[in-house]
C-alpha cells in the first residue's frame, strides 16, 4: 500500500509562488488526475512528489517517510515530467537499458515488453534522434513503468499521442493501476482525465480549487483548500 | 555500488554520445603536433634539430612566461597565448554541458533511480575528473603515435633549444633566466620539473573544471565558462600562485622561471579547491531545485 501525503505544501521560485498550501492525500491502486491552465502548478506539484524540488513550507510524505528529509526520492518511482529526454545517440531500447542498469530490476525481455505495450518494436534499431514526437513520447511513457514501480507520475503524457497512442497510453495505466500503482496525470484533455482517473483535483495559480470524481464527474466544492 | 554504476553510465554516455568531440580533440593536438614539427628545425636550432617527446609536450602544455602588452598596444607571446587558451578552453568547454544536460532532461529519470542526490553529484565529479585526464591521455597518444612515426625519441628530456626557444620569448628571463643553459643536467634531467610539466596541467585543469561544474549549479553554463575564460586571461598576465591558471603553465614554475610559482603551493591550493568544490557541491546539490532547462 503506498500513500502520498502533501501537507501545506509550498513553494516559491525565484520570488514567485507557484505552489501555495497545498494538502492533500493519494493511495495506491488509484489514478489521481490534475488539471488547470499552463502556470496553475501542476508540473511543479509533480516535480515536489517526485522529489526532485524541494518545498518551500509544508511537506510531502511518502509511506509516512519525508521526502528531502527521510528519503531524497520516493523509493519505487517512474516519472516523466514535461518533454521526454533520452540519449540520442542511442536506440529505444538501448536508452531503456542504460536506465535499468542502475538499479537492475528489469531485464532485456521485460524492457521489450514495456515497449511493445507503448506500440514501439523493441528490435527497432533506430536512433533516438530520429524518433518522431509521438514515439518519444510513448518511449517516455515506457521508462516511467518498465520497473513497475509503485508511483508513476506523468506529466502531460498524451502530448504528441494520436489516437492509437492514447489508447494504447489509457490501456497501459489501467493495468499499473489495476497492479496497485498509484498513477498521477496531469493533463489538458478533460475527457481523457476523467475517463482515466478515480479523482481530479483542479489547479488554480498553485492552490487547489476544487475535486472533480472521475466516475461521477461532480464537482466537489467543498475540498477547496 | 550505485556510485560504480552511475560513474560507468557517465563515462558509457559520455564515450558514445560525445564522441565527435573526442575526435575533434585527437585532430587537435594532431595539427599542433604537425605544426610544431614544420618549426621544429627552427626552434631546436643549434642541436640535430629533432624534437621528443617532451619537447612536444613543453610545446602544448608548457605555456609562456610572460603576455605582456607593449607601448603600441603589441601583445607579446601572443600565438603562445592563443593556442594554449585555444587547448585549454576546449577542454572546459568540453566538460561544461554534460552535467547540466544530463541534471535538466535523460539524468532526472537517472537521478530517481538512484534514490539518492550524492552518488549522482560524485559520479558527476568523478566524471569531470576522468574526462579530464582523458583528454590529457588523448594528448600523450598523438604526441606519442606522432614520435613513432617520424621516429622521435620518446623521452621526457627537453631540448635546451626549446627552453631556449620559449625563454627567449621574455627578454628579461632571457638575459636573467634562472636555468643554467650550459649544464646539460639540468636540461637532460629535469627531474625537478617532471612533475610540473605533467602532473600540474592535469591537476589545475581537473580543478577548474570541477570548479565549472559547482559554479554551473547557481550560473548558466555559458556564464561558468566566462569565469574559466577569465581566470585563464588573468593568469596569462600576471604571475600570481593565487591565479590558479599559472600552475596550468609549467614553464612559470619556480624551478625555471624567476618569482614563478611553486608547483608544491599549487597542488595545496588545487587540491583544496577540488576539495572544496566537491563537499560544497555535494552540500548545495543537496537542497538543489531539479528543473527543467527553461527555469
Amino acid at each position: 500500500m503506498t500513500k502520498i501525503e502533501c501537507i501545506d505544501l509550498v513553494k516559491d521560485i525565484k520570488g514567485s509562488r507557484v505552489i501555495d498550501g497545498i494538502s492533500l492525500e493519494m493511495t495506491s491502486g488509484k489514478i489521481v488526475g490534475f488539471k488547470g491552465i499552463n502556470g496553475s502548478g501542476k508540473t511543479m506539484l509533480m516535480r515536489l512528489l517526485s522529489g526532485l524540488i524541494r518545498a518551500t513550507e509544508g511537506k510531502v510524505l511518502i509511506n509516512g517517510k519525508e521526502l528531502g528529509k527521510d528519503i531524497t526520492f520516493p523509493e519505487s518511482i517512474g516519472i516523466l515530467i514535461e518533454n521526454p529526454a533520452f540519449l540520442d545517440a542511442y536506440s529505444g531500447f538501448k536508452n531503456l537499458k542504460m536506465l535499468a542498469s542502475i538499479k537492475g530490476e528489469a531485464d532485456d525481455a521485460k524492457i521489450a515488453e514495456t515497449l511493445l505495450l507503448v506500440g514501439l518494436d523493441p528490435r527497432d534499431k533506430k536512433k533516438y534522434r530520429k524518433y518522431s514526437l509521438g514515439m518519444k513520447q510513448r518511449l517516455g511513457i515506457a521508462a516511467a513503468v518498465m520497473e513497475s514501480p509503485d508511483i508513476i507520475i506523468l506529466d502531460e503524457p498524451t502530448n504528441s499521442l494520436d489516437t492509437a497512442g492514447v489508447d494504447l497510453l489509457k490501456a497501459l495505466l489501467q493495468r499499473e493501476k489495476a497492479r496497485g500503482a498509484l498513477i498521477v496525470i496531469s493533463c489538458h484533455d478533460m475527457e481523457i482525465l476523467r475517463e482515466l482517473s478515480d479523482e481530479i483535483y483542479v489547479l488554480e495559480s498553485g492552490r487547489v480549487s476544487g475535486c472533480i470524481s472521475g466516475e461521477g464527474g461532480e464537482t466537489d466544492e467543498s475540498q477547496n483548500v | 555500488m550505485k556510485f560504480f554504476r552511475l560513474a560507468y553510465y557517465d563515462v558509457r554516455n559520455f564515450l558514445f554520445g560525445e564522441w565527435k568531440k573526442l575526435l575533434i580533440i585527437f585532430s587537435g593536438f594532431f595539427v599542433i603536433c604537425l605544426t610544431f614539427s614544420l618549426k621544429e628545425a627552427s626552434i631546436l636550432s643549434g642541436e640535430n634539430s629533432v624534437g621528443t617527446f617532451g619537447d612536444y609536450w613543453l610545446y602544448i602544455f608548457g605555456g609562456f612566461p610572460k603576455v605582456t602588452v607593449d607601448s603600441a598596444l603589441k601583445i607579446k607571446n601572443m600565438k603562445m597565448l592563443a593556442m594554449w587558451l585555444v587547448v585549454h578552453l576546449y577542454l572546459f568547454y568540453t566538460t561544461l554541458y554534460y552535467p547540466f544536460n544530463d541534471l535538466t532532461g535523460y539524468g532526472q529519470n537517472v537521478l530517481t533511480r538512484s534514490r539518492g542526490r550524492r552518488s549522482w553529484w560524485l559520479s558527476k565529479c568523478l566524471w569531470n575528473a576522468l574526462t579530464v585526464l582523458m583528454f590529457f591521455c588523448i594528448g600523450a597518444a598523438v604526441v606519442f603515435l606522432f614520435c613513432v612515426v617520424t621516429k622521435k625519441p620518446i623521452s621526457l628530456e627537453i631540448s635546451q633549444g626549446m627552453y631556449t626557444h620559449v625563454f627567449l620569448l621574455d627578454e628579461e628571463l632571457a638575459s636573467g633566466g634562472l636555468i643554467d643553459f650550459d649544464n646539460p643536467a639540468v636540461i637532460s634531467h629535469p627531474s625537478h620539473i617532471t612533475g610540473a610539466l605533467i602532473g600540474m596541467p592535469l591537476l589545475t585543469s581537473v580543478a577548474i573544471s570541477e570548479l565549472q561544474m559547482f559554479l554551473s549549479l547557481w550560473l548558466r553554463p555559458m556564464l561558468s565558462f566566462g569565469v574559466t575564460v577569465i581566470v585563464l586571461g588573468i593568469s596569462a598576465y600576471c604571475v600570481s600562485p593565487f591565479l590558479i591558471g599559472n600552475y596550468a603553465m609549467p614553464i612559470r614554475c619556480d624551478a625555471l622561471m624567476p618569482n614563478g610559482v611553486s608547483p608544491l603551493t599549487g597542488t595545496v591550493i588545487l587540491t583544496s579547491l577540488i576539495a572544496f568544490c566537491v563537499i560544497a557541491g555535494d552540500i548545495a546539490f543537496k537542497r538543489y531545485d531539479i528543473l527543467n532547462k527553461e527555469n
